[in-house]
């Protein structure tokens, strides 16, 4: 099987993006352009796509994203679909959430809320519980919901129903809008995807693979969108019969924490640059403290010389905190200072690790 | 300016409509020139939802200054009866303020133009606008410089570069002559939308955009005949120096 990966895909978008401009389509203002964030540590793509239209019953929208690219697509959703529902939408950027927003969010008084788990739950801590009962729709897409987040979503919007979607930039909207009847982190195909589970393991857990149209004239077969997966059996009781799960991220070479990305070859770029382990393991995980999400890793590391004291374990979790660049312009210990992350832990391995195919280093727990 | 008349009617339909916003503040007044002025601290201190003259499809944004934040409505429909900017094939928007970019990129969709907002790090706008091949700049004083290198590297100008603002930095923006056919200078608040417009060589002359009409008699109004969500009716503003607006 010939299978696309995100080398590929760049390379099409390419040429897609340059179609563009060479011959606009007729009807130019129904396309939005968008970068994908590169964070994967692949080359960014420019995203020229038809404008997609969002099913979501919710008239009182906020949306919570980082991206002003999704920020937009959501906008216009609200904007431009359904030209009769009179659908209104907050585009909550990053410096709303601060104590003051609370009496303009019980002015607006929203009924959905949608985007990334941990915004969400970020911008919850600022609304009055009053406010989030009235919530009745919670959408999380962009990143994996974790048990902790879940749980944490429940009881700040305690009479919401929860959903997840799965959209990858690059190809779109891979699930259809919730049908309200599958289990949480559920969804079916949206229409136009073909999807596969590759490589499936013992627990039908393999690569998602998808087939789908990027352009009026340009398909793509079975692109390997980095997520793993698994097809879920026996039909779904609104009648569509293709059921699918995301289980993880494929290699865990990067994981997205609290506003920040925790980087394979970051970590072992620190790894080299300071020698002092000699193999090491990066397990992030999220945490809800006083309403707020906040990011937690704990570095694993084995020396060969056996040595492992409390205080080496500190000095060496102040050495990578401050050397470790977990966004483009800020280490770990700054964001330890303005508290979305949580010091650096680090443990010592008293056994080498094991390297398995996929070598993985870096996990969300 | 408009005829009195149609002024007037406007007044009046504003003050006749369910929203008791301007009919409680204007109290007796009846003249349009005797209507008291509506400020920042008027629109911070009623909530939104008590100065909502109309319902429909809207996008709802954040206006914050050193007094607090305040909450501002824009229908689609009012969106896109905007001058931010001037048709161009591929535009893209780039402002300092995130509601205020996400406003234009759909000014720009509902305008038949296809819609980049560029993300905020300058390095990825700059990014997104060379790989698009902009040919128009939608952008405000603190945000332009930061595409400098970006414009200095292309080889062809820019048919527009649109700075919405309040200020203007002239002897700074005649430095960005070289990388556009028009630099348009546009006199805009969030809460109000554009209202005048000049050029570096013009300034400080503005030409008043139609449907609004500028007051300057010792305080600078501004008054937007048009049906926004929330009105804009001798709206008080300030600009850093005087300016010269004609119609």
């Amino acid at each position: 099987m010939n299978i696309l990966e995100r080398k590929d895909i760049v390379e099409i978008w390419k040429g897609i993006v340059a179609g563009f401009i060479a011959k606009p389509p007729l009807h130019p203002e129904e396309y939005e352009i968008r970068l994908t964030s590169g964070t994967s540590g692949n080359e960014p793509i420019l995203i020229v796509r038809r404008h997609e239209p969002l099913h979501w019953n919710a008239l009182r929208r906020v949306q919570c994203s980082g991206s002003m690219g999704v920020r937009l697509q959501h906008l216009l959703n609200a904007l431009v679909d359904e030209p009769d529902v009179p659908t209104r939408i907050w585009a909550l950027d990053g410096s709303d959430i601060q104590e003051e927003m609370g009496p303009l969010m019980e002015d607006y008084a929203p009924d959905g809320i949608r985007g990334s788990c941990s915004m969400i739950l970020r911008a919850a801590g600022h609304i009055p519980a009053k406010t989030r009962a009235a919530v009745s729709s919670a959408v999380f897409g962009g990143e994996q919901v974790t048990p902790a987040l879940r749980q944490a979503a429940e009881r700040a919007f305690p009479n919401a129903k929860l959903q997840t979607v799965y959209r990858a930039i690059e190809v779109g909207s891979i699930s259809e809008e919730p049908c309200g009847h599958l289990p949480f982190g559920h969804n079916h195909p949206a229409a136009g995807f073909g999807m596969n589970v590759h490589d499936p393991d013992k627990q039908g857990v393999g690569d998602i693979l998808v087939s789908v149209a990027l352009s009026e004239t340009t398909f793509i077969e079975n692109y390997r969108t980095g997520d793993l997966g698994r097809a879920v059996t026996g039909p779904c009781v609104c009648g569509k019969e293709e059921v699918f799960e995301i289980v993880g991220r494929r290699g865990q070479d990067y994981v997205k924490l609290s506003g920040a990305t925790l980087r394979r070859e970051e970590w072992d770029r620190v790894a080299d640059a300071l020698r002092l382990y000699n193999d090491y393991r990066v397990e992030a995980s999220k945490v809800v403290l006083n309403g707020k999400v906040q990011g937690k890793v704990l570095l694993r590391i084995f020396r060969r010389d056996g040595a492992g004291t409390e205080a080496l374990a500190q000095e060496i979790a102040d050495k990578v905190a401050k050397t470790a660049f977990v966004t483009p312009t800020r280490t770990y210990s700054e964001l330890v200072a303005t508290g979305l992350l949580a010091p650096l832990k680090v443990e010592f391995s008293t056994t080498p690790f094991l390297r398995g195919k996929k070598e993985v280093k870096i996990v969300e727990k | 300016m408009k005829a009195a008349q149609d002024i007037q009617s406007f007044v009046e339909r504003v003050r006749a409509h369910d929203t008791e916003f301007y009919r409680d503040h204007w109290g007796t007044a009846q003249a349009f020139g005797e209507l008291p002025p509506v400020s920042r601290e008027d629109f911070r201190r009623v909530p939104l939802s008590k100065r909502r003259y109309k319902n429909g499809k809207a996008m709802v944004k954040v206006i914050r200054d050193a007094n607090g934040p305040f909450l501002s409505e824009w229908a689609a429909d009012d969106i896109r009866e905007e001058l931010y900017s001037v048709p161009s094939k591929r535009p893209m928007v780039y402002l300092s303020n995130a509601h205020e970019s996400l406003e234009k990129g759909a000014w720009c969709r509902l305008n038949g133009m296809p819609s980049l907002v560029g993300e905020r790090e300058p390095e990825v706008a700059a990014i997104e606008a060379e790989r698009f091949r902009i040919d128009s700049l939608i952008t405000d004083s603190t945000n332009l410089p930061k595409l400098r290198s970006y414009l200095e590297g292309r080889k062809e100008k820019l048919a527009t570069i649109s700075v919405l603002d309040t200020t203007f930095d002239i002897p700074t923006l005649r430095t960005f002559d070289a990388f556009a056919h028009t630099v348009r200078l546009v006199l805009a608040l969030p809460e109000v939308g554009a209202f005048a417009e000049s050029t570096p060589d013009a300034y400080p002359r503005f030409r008043v955009m139609p449907n609004c009409i500028v007051e300057q008699n010792g305080q600078a109004l501004v008054t937007k005949l048009s049906d926004l969500v929330t009105p804009v009716i001798r709206y008080r503003f300030e600009c850093a120096e005087p300016l010269e607006c004609t119609v």
